[in-house]
C-alpha cells in the first residue's frame, strides 16, 4: 500500500495538479513555480539540500554573504548549530508557513542574531540599548547583503550631501559599445554605421505578406535596430532558418543576452527559466491597474517592450503603471523623481523612471557590454541591495539609509522626506572618533 | 578530555626514515586534496596528520605574507593591502587569504577543518569558543610558539583529534595592521609574537 501510495503522490507531485496538495501557500517569490514541487522537494518530499542554493547561490556569491553555509560547517560551531542550525537555509526560511513567514521570507522571530551575538555589547557598549530583533530592520545589518552596511563604508561615505553635485543614472548605449567593439558587433552579425542620422536603413527582408503593416514598418525604419542594420530576419528567422510571426525571449537572447537571463531569474521571467508557461499578470499578488486590460498578459519581453519601435521610455514607466497600481506605483507620476525625467524628456536625463531604481543599468564590464539588470531581486527585499546600485548614483549614502527605511517615504514614492536618521553611520564615526582620541592620549602621554 | 603535550623535533630520525616521511605526507596530502581525508580509517596518527597539514599551511601563508603582500605593500609601495580588498582593488589580507582557503575546504567537505583563531581578536566571532580552543591558544601563547598543542574533544556528538599551533607575526604587515586596526583589542604586538593560532581538527569516528 505504500508503494502504491508513493508512487501516487510522486507522479500528482511532479504533475500540473500538484498544487491540489499544497500545504499551504508559498511565499511571494516561490508562488509562481509553486506546481514544480520537484524543484525543491525529492520523490518522498523532503527538501532537497541543494535547492535553495541552485537558484540563490550566485547572488549570495555576488554579495559576498556575511553568513555563507560553508561557515558554520566547522565543527567547532557545533553548540552553536544546536540553538539556531544557521547552515540550514530552511532554518530561517520556511516555506508553506504564511502564518509565521514575515517580512524578507523569514518564518523564525526577528531577534535571531541574538543566538549568536548575544555578547554584541560587550564590545559595542553603544549597542547596549538595542533589541535585537532591530538589528535587520532599522537599516543597519542584514543577514546576507552587508555591502552597503559595512562599516568602513559607512565613515568613506559619511559625509556625502542629500543631492550628489553631479547626479547621473548609468546609460546604457549599446550603439557607443558596438561602435568601439567590433569584435563584439560581427559575434552578434550587426554593422554600426558611423553616424546614425545619415546611416542607410536597409530595406526589410520580410515576406512580402508581413510587410502590409505601415505602423510595424515605420517604427521599426525610426529604430536603432534599422540604423544598426538589425533586419527583420535578424529577429523572426530562427535557427530552423523558418520565419515566424511570433517570437519569445530567446529571439532577442543572441544580442540582449544579459537582458534575458536577468529577464529569467526575475519575477517577471522565472516561471519561463523553469519550463513553465509565462506568468500572467492575473496570477500576480499585486494590484492591477485595469484587470480587464491587463489581466491576461502574458509576460514576454515584447509586454513592456514594443520590439519594432524600441521605446524605452515607454518600457521605463508606461510598461510599469499599465500593471502596477500598488500606492508607491501610483504615486509616481506626481514625484519628484518623475518630474525631473519628464522634464529631460529628449535630451540627457535626470530624474528617475520605475526602471532606473527597479532595474538598474550597468555599464560595460569584464568585457560584456552594458546592459539593464532585469532581476528585481538585485535590488529589493531587503531594499538596502539598491543603495550602492541605484541610490548612490544621485544620492548621498545618510539620505539613501534613512528613505530606504522609512516605509511612509517609500509609498509616497519618494515625494517627502524622512524624518527618521538611521544611526549606523553615526555609530561608525563615533567609534573612530573614540579611537583616534584614545590614540592621542596614548601618544601624548609618551 | 586528554591533553598530549610534545615537543617538536624531540627525537633524532635517520635520513633513510626522514625520507620516508617526506614520501607519506605527500600521499597525506594528496589524498586529502582528492578526497575525503582517511586519516582516521586508514590508521595514520592523526598528529602526523595535522602537523603536515599545517606544514603546508604555514608555508604558504609565510610566503604570501612575506612574498607578496610585504613586499608589494611595504617595500615597492606598488599596492595597498585592505580588508576589504574587493571594494578597495587590493590585495586581501593574510588572514583572509587563510580564512577563505579553510572555507573552500569546507564547501568541499574535504574529511578535515582549520581556522584561525586568536585571544585578541579582531572579529570576535574568532576567538577561542570551545574548552581544548581555549586551553591551545593559552598554551601556544604562554610558550611563545616553541611547542604545539593537542587534544581529543567531543563536538555536536562527534569525537574530534584536535592540534593547535601558534600563529606568529612574521612580517611588519601582520603586527602593524593588528596594531592599528579600529576593533583590535590589543595594539603592542611585535615581529615574533604569537598573535594566535591555528586549529585543525580531524574527525576521529
Amino acid at each position: 500500500m505504500s508503494v502504491g501510495l508513493t508512487a501516487f503522490f510522486s507522479k500528482n507531485f511532479t504533475s500540473q495538479n500538484a498544487q491540489l496538495f499544497l500545504p499551504d501557500n508559498t511565499t511571494s517569490g516561490h508562488y509562481q513555480f509553486e506546481e514544480r514541487c520537484d524543484l525543491c522537494h525529492d520523490p518522498y518530499m523532503g527538501v532537497k539540500e541543494d535547492s535553495c542554493i541552485d537558484c540563490h547561490q550566485e547572488e549570495l556569491d555576488s554579495i559576498n554573504d556575511s553568513h555563507p553555509k560553508k561557515k558554520f560547517a566547522d565543527p567547532r560551531n557545533a553548540a552553536r548549530l544546536q540553538k539556531i542550525n544557521a547552515a540550514s537555509c530552511i532554518t530561517c526560511h520556511q516555506e508553506h508557513q504564511p502564518e509565521t513567514t514575515h517580512s524578507m521570507g523569514l518564518s523564525v522571530p526577528g531577534d535571531f542574531c541574538f543566538h549568536c551575538h548575544q555578547d554584541i555589547a560587550e564590545n559595542r557598549p553603544n549597542h547596549e540599548d538595542f533589541e535585537f530583533d532591530s538589528c535587520a530592520t532599522a537599516g543597519c545589518h542584514n543577514f546576507h547583503d552587508n555591502t552597503a552596511l559595512y562599516e568602513s563604508f559607512l565613515v568613506k561615505n559619511a559625509t556625502l550631501p542629500d543631492i550628489l553635485p553631479n547626479p547621473k543614472a548609468e546609460i546604457v548605449d549599446l550603439v557607443a559599445y558596438l561602435k568601439v567593439n567590433p569584435d563584439f558587433a560581427d559575434s552578434i552579425n550587426v554593422e554600426v554605421q558611423n553616424d546614425l542620422q545619415e546611416g542607410v536603413i536597409p530595406s526589410p527582408d520580410a515576406p512580402e505578406e508581413s510587410l502590409s503593416n505601415n505602423g510595424i514598418l515605420s517604427d521599426w525604419h525610426a529604430s536603432p535596430h534599422a540604423a544598426i542594420g538589425v533586419n527583420c530576419s535578424s529577429c523572426h528567422v530562427g535557427e530552423n532558418d523558418k520565419w515566424s510571426e511570433s517570437l519569445d525571449h530567446n529571439s532577442c537572447r543572441s544580442c540582449h543576452g544579459q537582458e534575458v537571463q536577468t529577464f529569467l531569474q526575475g519575477r517577471h521571467g522565472m516561471r519561463l527559466s523553469v519550463d513553465l508557461p509565462p506568468m500572467k499578470t492575473l496570477d500576480g499578488r499585486i494590484d492591477l491597474t485595469d484587470e480587464s486590460k491587463v489581466a491576461h498578459r502574458q509576460l514576454d519581453c515584447s509586454t513592456c517592450h514594443d520590439p519594432h519601435s524600441m521605446d524605452i521610455r515607454h518600457a521605463s514607466v508606461n510598461a510599469w503603471i499599465e500593471c502596477h497600481d500598488d500606492q508607491h506605483s501610483k504615486n509616481y507620476k506626481n514625484s519628484i523623481h518623475a518630474k525631473l525625467w519628464e522634464a529631460t524628456k529628449g535630451g540627457k536625463e535626470a530624474g528617475a523612471s520605475c526602471a532606473t531604481c527597479h532595474m538598474p543599468r550597468h555599464g560595460a564590464q569584464n568585457g560584456h557590454p552594458p546592459y539593464v539588470d532585469h532581476n528585481q531581486n538585485n535590488t529589493l527585499r531587503p531594499n538596502e541591495k539598491m543603495i550602492r546600485s541605484v541610490c548612490m548614483d544621485c544620492h548621498g549614502l545618510q539620505f539613501s539609509l534613512d528613505s530606504l527605511a522609512d516605509s511612509e517615504v517609500i509609498l509616497s514614492n519618494f515625494s517627502m522626506r524622512s524624518t527618521n536618521r538611521v544611526v549606523s553611520v553615526d555609530l561608525s564615526i563615533e567609534k573612530l572618533n573614540k579611537k583616534k582620541k584614545h590614540e592621542k592620549q596614548k601618544t601624548d602621554s609618551k | 578530555m586528554k591533553n598530549k603535550k610534545q615537543t617538536q623535533n624531540k627525537y633524532t630520525i635517520p635520513i633513510i626514515v626522514n625520507v620516508c616521511l617526506v614520501a607519506i605526507v605527500a600521499i597525506v596530502i594528496f589524498t586529502t586534496a582528492c578526497g575525503p581525508s582517511k586519516s582516521a580509517s586508514t590508521g595514520l596518527d592523526p598528529q602526523f596528520v595535522a602537523d603536515a597539514l599545517h606544514a603546508v599551511m604555514e608555508s604558504d601563508r609565510i610566503v604570501y605574507t612575506k612574498q607578496v603582500l610585504n613586499r608589494l605593500v611595504k617595500d615597492d609601495k606598488v599596492i595597498k593591502a585592505s580588508e576589504h580588498w574587493s571594494d578597495d582593488k587590493a590585495l586581501p589580507l593574510p588572514a583572509q587569504m587563510f580564512r577563505m582557503g579553510a572555507e573552500m575546504v569546507q564547501a568541499k567537505k574535504a574529511g578535515f577543518t582549520y581556522s584561525l583563531l586568536s585571544k585578541w581578536p579582531i572579529n570576535k566571532q574568532n576567538k577561542p569558543q570551545t574548552e581544548v580552543e581555549v586551553a591551545g591558544l593559552d598554551f601556544v601563547a604562554a610558550n611563545g610558539g616553541t611547542t604545539n598543542y593537542y587534544a581529543k574533544e567531543n563536538l555536536g556528538g562527534k569525537e574530534y583529534f584536535t592540534a593547535v599551533y601558534a600563529d606568529v607575526g612574521v612580517a611588519p604587515a601582520c603586527v602593524d595592521c593588528h596594531n592599528e586596526h579600529i576593533d583590535t583589542p590589543k595594539t603592542d604586538f611585535k615581529i615574533g609574537d604569537v598573535m594566535g593560532g591555528v586549529v585543525i581538527r580531524l574527525p576521529l569516528d
